[in-house]
């Protein structure tokens, strides 16, 4: 046990690392088709792993073994930190807090290091469980969904070169670390989404996500220099857990935080698909479905919500940049959700939906802005809970909407099949799991979740300062669970109800799910409906989240607010419970009458009102991106290309006429003929002597 | 300056110009080799002069310097236009313009400078100054 | 004999064999012996990075003087009298030394040097002679130019370095190669030319206000400029004209038309080592010259005016790659991106932007020399590097796409990858100093992942689309052999390896690096000779 303590945090992420290795050594030429086994035995250690680790890593909230007495490395406050390897550094990198000087953190001095060094804390392993049991369950189905593919080591090796990365990316103990594998996650997702690379489509959306991702990410290492320029260091432990230091430099430099909280968000909006930047997410849906479930649905996109929980001591002082998260992401919500409304694509109905339930999450995060003393952190744990439910019966849509495909010949399309019940049985009752948790149906997992960032956006819309403001996002966020709860089911009854029809790629008997990729669904099924009801009315992850360093513990100013306080953060918000909970079973209702009885492919033929289109076209975004930013980039690109040629070059060209042109005026005497030259000669002995004699005349 | 040095002098100029007006004017290389001694003479005949006028006999000795120098030049240049001679089988000066830039007009072009001569002679033949003739004026067998 | 004069003779002798004895000798013959040749330098260059890091182990801090070359090897060879008797002579040597940061760029020329010969295999057999000993007399010079510490010799040497490569674009070119090659040389030289004047009057300037012997020595200089501060517009006025050539070298916006050109015409292996270490000098030549001995210039002059040169270039390069449809020129203008980079590190005047830029001058060396090995291995096979006729090359040729996408990936600075921590270190030094500046230079990142990530699109993904010349008669065309993974995999290794234990390199150009920046610590007193007001950018 005592080895466990000190090494569990290193096999977290080293036993994908070693999977992945031993992929790309040896796995592409020998054992092909049992390319998923060392990747799945990988997940299997790390699982465990993060189970140990969530249970060791706060001691005293959960009974815990003989394991006590050796938490000795555990760091104060909370955090375990194992260090891997120093992985550079430059100028000198003062171990010791920062000193201030005239309130201002003394920078000059400090150099920029990084240690590749792994730090777990109470958000970090409730991440790290969420993460190895989706890529686990995923990598499983997979084995099953995949099979037969001519690229299916290379599958896993990607797949596990992603979990190693993001258990990094949530084990990160700085800044830069945290980007490294940011990015890493970025590369994983761009060589997964392009996995079938003969695609045009595929490799056109690889290149969107990446790029995408990118102006993210420009943001995030703006947010990280002035981070450590401020700071003078890049260590979480040194910037989060220090909420004196924080508050001295707020004193000091008072606008800086807004700025380094909104470049931080900046790169969350592009990980995490928030518009204006969503726009890659639903085009990754190009690549195969068990990395949609994985990546673009539960972890990889979820990194932004917590790169934001994760700096809510920073944000905790903007409340500007906290209302912008809320406003960016009420808007992306709103925006994702209109236009899941018509899709027709299966896989782009839960891609939009992942894309308004992070934005869900964001105006979570968000409505800290209206009260950042006593919010933030109810505004963080419901963010952090709502991704952690959202993982499972995202994951178990998109799972089960892969077992559609499968079985439908690779169709996705929602017009050319539908009545799936009978023929697909298991994926019908996962679907359906999965759907009545992501609607809100009372007492699922998306329920409690929803409900409980519906109740603290209730909380903010009744402050005085932005009520009004917050009451706007709240009414958003109450319209969006009611699309949500409608899209989802008409996507259910348009695949499974209504009369039996099946593609002809799907042969005569679509056969349903094969064990290997029933397994999986059946868990997340069970967890999509569960797992909500075990840990949120509970407050067991609640709690346990609140063991993170750092995190900002409401401040209580008097008895009263205490009660009041302490009524809002145990109790429930009944009010939104049932206003939730009507909403949820209104979309639902409203989807059974509509599409619930409706007659094939001809329930949903093509609608040409404008309305549609709009919402069918992701309210037209990508062509004005396509039209404002990416055709004027190129033709600027065509016209610095042209400059090149025709300005730059010929200016240097001409240049190079000068010489030229002068040797051309006197070239002429330079005709060969021996007579010439002499005649030359003699005028120039001529004039010498002339010279000669003036001046000798005139010394005289 | 006395009289006779100054028409000393005057000699010598004399003799000098017509070497250049010679050098200058003439296309056939031995000519002009010849214009070339012409003016090296005038220049001797200065310094005899300026030694008679000084009085003493260090003018002379240039001049037999230029003498001798001029002995050998006159070998060495004959030897060097003999060997012009062979690849072009023609003295006219105007045939060597390889110095000249390649692209500007050749100033002999109207009359056919570049041109071989068209009956190829054994050895030099003297052609009248300036003009290139018409045909060979000595018959191309004729040895001089 | 000093193993340094060993280092810059062995190829220059190999050369001289090559042409001398066996000229004649058939391509097979060439090439092993260049083969041979270069992997002796590389044995030698070894050797003296361990001499180095022997000698250097003991020393930690940063010592006083800005430029501290070991293994010198100094000899007079000229000794001018003074011009008034009361003056003292003006001495001019051969001076030969190293540095953390000449280690490191000699180990990168060595190895590029193997691969350039390694990819040239089967594409050179016309006169490969010659070809072969051009390269090694190019890699001789590069060497020389790393070795120098006399400013002569180190001009000589930069010099020295256009004819071999003015011969290798010029013979052994594209259609347009004469053009080209003598383009390239004119260019270059004529701002050189500028350089040296600059250098000379510094040189001249330092002695007679001083009395310094060696005004020629760049340490001696470096050192006698740090206590006897020139003032500030004379400063310009040098710095003016020493970056000129610099700049040009470099290439900066907008002295870089030559680059895209040259880069089309020349060989693959002259691309190689054209984008892999001639490029450096220029950055070299201000890191060696400029930035220790015109502080107050580089400070004044130096920051804004590179800067904006250098985020102009990052973007403007980026936006012609962008649109370029041939390969081979979009990394052209890459490189004109990636040194913008390297550039905006050095003129952000502290530790972390001048290690930066270092970082980014060897990653570049060895990404986008990696990647011109490509683009060569990929036109030797279809003739063409236009992307509109090609397609799906990754399923056609899977080895070629796979070393294609990991060396894409490093250009465009992903982590884990070479190219990130000096990218990184670069912006951040920058953003120190001047927030728009960097956040500008961060905006060309996007850029990079936006034109090479189409590269990969185009011409690698998507269904095969094959040029018209191979139409129906593409089998025999084979994916890369072990020769040209050979060529790829020291570099590749290297890419990695610095990408994940950046330190070590670090480690060895950090006593240098600090000493440099120690300067402008030292010197960020106002200088007392200038008034206020001229101090206004």
């Amino acid at each position: 046990m005592s080895w466990l303590n000190e090494n569990v945090l290193w096999l977290i992420p080293a036993a994908p690392l070693l999977a992945c290795l031993w992929i790309v050594v040896a796995g592409q030429f020998f054992r092909r088709e049992k390319a998923h086994q060392p990747v799945v035995f990988g997940l299997i250690v790390s699982w465990l792993c993060a189970l140990y680790l969530l249970f060791s890593v706060v001691p005293g909230t959960f009974p815990k073994g003989d394991h006590g007495e050796h938490d000795s490395h555990a760091a104060a406050g909370g955090a375990v930190t194992y260090f891997v390897y120093d992985w550079f550094h430059v100028g000198t990198v003062t171990e010791q807090p920062t000193s201030m000087t005239h309130g201002q953190a003394q920078v000059d001095g400090g150099g920029l290091g990084v240690r590749v060094e792994l730090r777990a804390d109470a958000m970090s392993s409730l991440m790290l469980v969420m993460v190895t049991t989706v890529s686990l369950l995923v990598a499983i189905f997979a084995s099953g969904y995949m099979h037969g593919d001519p690229g299916y080591p290379r599958f896993f090796g990607a797949l596990s070169l992603f979990v190693f990365s993001m258990c990094m990316l949530v084990l990160a103990s700085n800044f830069l670390l945290l980007f490294v594998f940011w990015e890493a996650v970025g590369l994983c997702s761009y060589l997964l989404i392009g996995f079938w690379f003969h695609k045009p489509s595929a490799a056109a959306a690889a290149k969107k996500a990446f790029v995408v991702n990118r102006i993210g990410d420009f943001g995030l290492i703006l947010g990280i220099f002035m981070i450590w320029t401020t700071f003078g260091t890049l260590e979480f432990d040194r910037i989060l857990a220090d909420p004196e230091l924080i508050k001295q430099l707020v004193l000091a430099q008072p606008g800086i935080f807004t700025t380094i909280c909104l470049l931080l968000f900046i790169g969350a909006v592009g990980k995490s698909a928030q518009f204006p930047l969503h726009v890659w997410l639903p085009d990754a849906m190009e690549g195969p479905t068990p990395v949609s479930a994985l990546i673009h649905a539960a972890t990889m996109v979820t990194a932004g919500v917590y790169l934001v929980a994760r700096c809510a001591p920073l944000f905790m002082h903007s409340p500007f940049a906290l209302q912008i998260v809320a406003g960016v992401g009420a808007a992306t919500a709103l925006i994702a959700a209109i236009t899941a409304l018509t899709q027709n694509d299966l896989k782009r109905v839960l891609a939009y939906s992942t894309v308004s339930q992070l934005g869900y999450m964001f105006m979570s995060l968000g409505a800290a802005g209206a009260d950042p003393e006593h919010l933030m952190q109810p505004a963080v744990t419901f963010a952090m809970f709502h991704m952690f439910t959202h993982a499972f019966f995202k994951a178990v849509l998109f799972l089960s909407a892969g077992s559609v495909m499968h079985a439908m010949g690779d169709v996705i399309d929602m017009r050319r099949f539908s009545g799936l019940r009978k023929a697909l049985p298991i994926t019908w009752v996962t679907f359906l799991a999965g759907s009545l948790a992501l609607a809100g149906v009372p007492l699922l997992s998306g329920f409690w979740s929803k409900d409980e960032i519906l109740a603290v956006l209730h909380r903010a819309a009744q402050t005085e300062t932005h009520g009004t403001y917050y009451t706007v996002i709240l009414c958003v966020a109450l319209l969006v669970a009611f699309m949500t709860a409608f899209y989802t089911f008409r996507a259910y009854y348009l695949t499974f109800h209504g009369p039996e029809v099946f593609p002809p790629e799907a042969g005569h008997h679509p056969h349903d799910a094969s064990p290997s990729m029933a397994l999986p669904l059946y868990i997340l099924g069970a967890a999509a409906l569960l797992i909500g009801l075990a840990t949120g009315p509970t407050h067991l992850y609640g709690h346990y989240l609140h063991h993170t360093p750092g995190l900002p513990v409401p401040t209580v100013s008097h008895a009263a607010a205490e009660g009041a306080h302490a009524a809002a953060e145990h109790g429930h918000d009944w009010f939104m419970m049932l206003t939730s909970s009507v909403l949820a079973i209104g979309g639902i209702a409203v989807a059974y009458l509509m599409y619930g009885s409706h007659r094939g492919a001809a329930g949903v033929k093509d609608n040409a009102s404008p309305l549609v289109k709009f919402s069918l076209n992701g309210l037209y975004l990508d062509e004005l991106y396509l039209a404002f930013i990416v055709k004027p980039l190129r033709s600027l690109a065509e016209v610095s290309e042209l400059f090149d040629r025709m300005v730059i070059d010929q200016i240097v060209d001409g240049v190079a006429l000068i010489p030229g042109f002068v040797a051309s005026i006197i070239r002429p005497i330079q005709n060969g003929l021996v007579q010439h030259y002499a005649f030359v000669m003699l005028l120039g002995l001529a004039a010498g002597m002339v010279w000669m004699l003036q001046s000798l005349t005139g010394l005289n | 300056m006395t009289a006779e040095l100054q028409s000393q002098l005057v000699v010598g100029a004399i003799l000098f110009v017509l070497g250049a007006i010679g050098f200058l004017t003439r296309r056939n290389l031995i000519l002009m080799m010849l214009s070339a001694e012409l003016m090296l003479h005038g220049v001797a005949v200065n310094l005899t002069a300026f030694g008679r006028y000084h009085g003493n006999a260090s003018g002379q000795v240039f001049t037999i310097f230029v003498l001798t120098i001029a002995a050998c030049e006159a070998g060495l240049a004959l030897a060097l236009i003999l060997g012009l001679y062979q690849r072009r089988k023609s003295l006219d000066v105007h045939l060597w313009g390889n110095l000249g830039e390649p692209d500007l007009p050749q100033m002999s072009a109207e009359e056919g400078g570049r041109m071989a001569p068209q009956h190829p002679a054994d050895m030099p033949t003297l052609t009248p100054a300036g003009r290139m003739p018409n045909s060979p004026v000595v018959p191309s067998n004729t040895k001089i | 004999m000093s193993v340094l004069v060993v280092l810059i003779l062995l190829p220059l002798i190999a050369a001289a064999l090559m042409l001398l004895l066996d000229a004649q000798a058939t391509p097979t013959r060439a090439r092993w012996s260049a083969l041979l040749a270069t992997l002796a330098t590389v044995g030698v260059s070894f050797a003296v990075a361990s001499q180095y890091t022997a000698l250097t182990t003991d020393v930690k801090s940063p010592s006083e003087k800005s430029i501290n070359p070991r293994m010198e090897l100094r000899h007079e060879w000229l000794t001018l009298a003074p011009s008034t008797p009361a003056g003292t002579p003006t001495k001019f040597e051969f001076y030969l030394g190293v540095d953390g940061i000449s280690v490191a760029m000699i180990l990168l020329t060595t190895v590029l040097c193997v691969s350039a010969v390694l990819v040239s295999w089967t594409a050179v057999t016309e006169r490969a002679s010659e070809f072969y000993a051009a390269l090694l007399i190019l890699e001789a010079g590069l060497l020389g130019v790393f070795c120098s510490f006399d400013l002569l010799l180190f001009y000589v040497f930069f010099e020295f370095t256009l004819i071999p490569l003015f011969f290798l674009v010029g013979i052994w070119g594209g259609p347009l190669r004469k053009y080209a090659a003598g383009k390239f040389f004119i260019y270059t030289l004529g701002g050189s030319l500028i350089t040296l004047l600059g250098l000379v009057s510094l040189s001249l300037m330092v002695h007679q206000e001083t009395g310094l012997d060696t005004p020629f020595s760049i340490p001696d200089l470096a050192q006698t400029l740090l206590h006897h501060r020139l003032s500030v517009p004379v400063q310009t006025t040098l710095f003016l004209m020493i970056a000129a050539g610099f700049m040009v070298k470099v290439p900066l916006f907008p002295f870089h038309t030559w680059l895209p050109l040259a880069h089309v015409e020349a060989p693959t292996a002259g691309s190689v080592l054209l984008a892999g270490v001639l490029l450096k000098l220029g950055s070299y030549g201000f890191l060696r010259l400029v930035l220790p001995m015109l502080p107050d210039a580089c400070r004044v002059t130096g920051t804004p005016l590179i800067a904006t040169l250098s985020v102009i270039g990052i973007i403007y390069g980026s936006l012609c790659a962008l649109s370029q449809n041939d390969i081979k020129k979009l990394v052209a203008y890459s490189s004109v991106a990636h040194l913008g980079f390297c550039m905006l590190g050095l003129f952000a005047l502290n530790v972390e932007g001048i290690t930066g830029g270092v970082l980014q001058m060897i990653n570049h060396g060895l990404s986008t020399g990696a990647l011109f090995c490509l683009v060569g291995m990929f036109y030797e096979r279809y003739h063409t590097r236009q992307l509109s006729e090609l397609g799906g090359m990754a399923t056609r040729l899977p080895r070629l796409g796979v070393l294609m996408v990991f060396t894409v990936f490093a250009s465009i600075g992903l982590p884990g990858l070479n190219g990130f921590v000096g990218e990184v270190l670069a912006l951040a030094g920058m953003f120190k100093v001047d927030l728009m500046y960097a956040a500008l230079g961060a905006l060309g990142v996007v850029l990079g992942a936006w034109y090479l990530l189409g590269v990969l699109q185009k011409a690698f993904f998507g269904p095969v689309q094959l040029p018209h010349a191979h139409d129906g008669h593409d089998e025999d065309v084979p994916d890369l052999n072990a020769r040209e993974v050979l060529a790829l995999a020291p570099l590749l290794a290297m890419c990695l390896y610095l990408g994940l234990f950046p330190q070590a390199l670090i480690d060895l150009i950090r006593p240098d690096v600090e000493a440099v920046a120690n300067v402008y610590k030292m010197t960020a007193t106002p200088n007392t000779t200038v008034a206020v007001g001229e101090r206004q950018p």
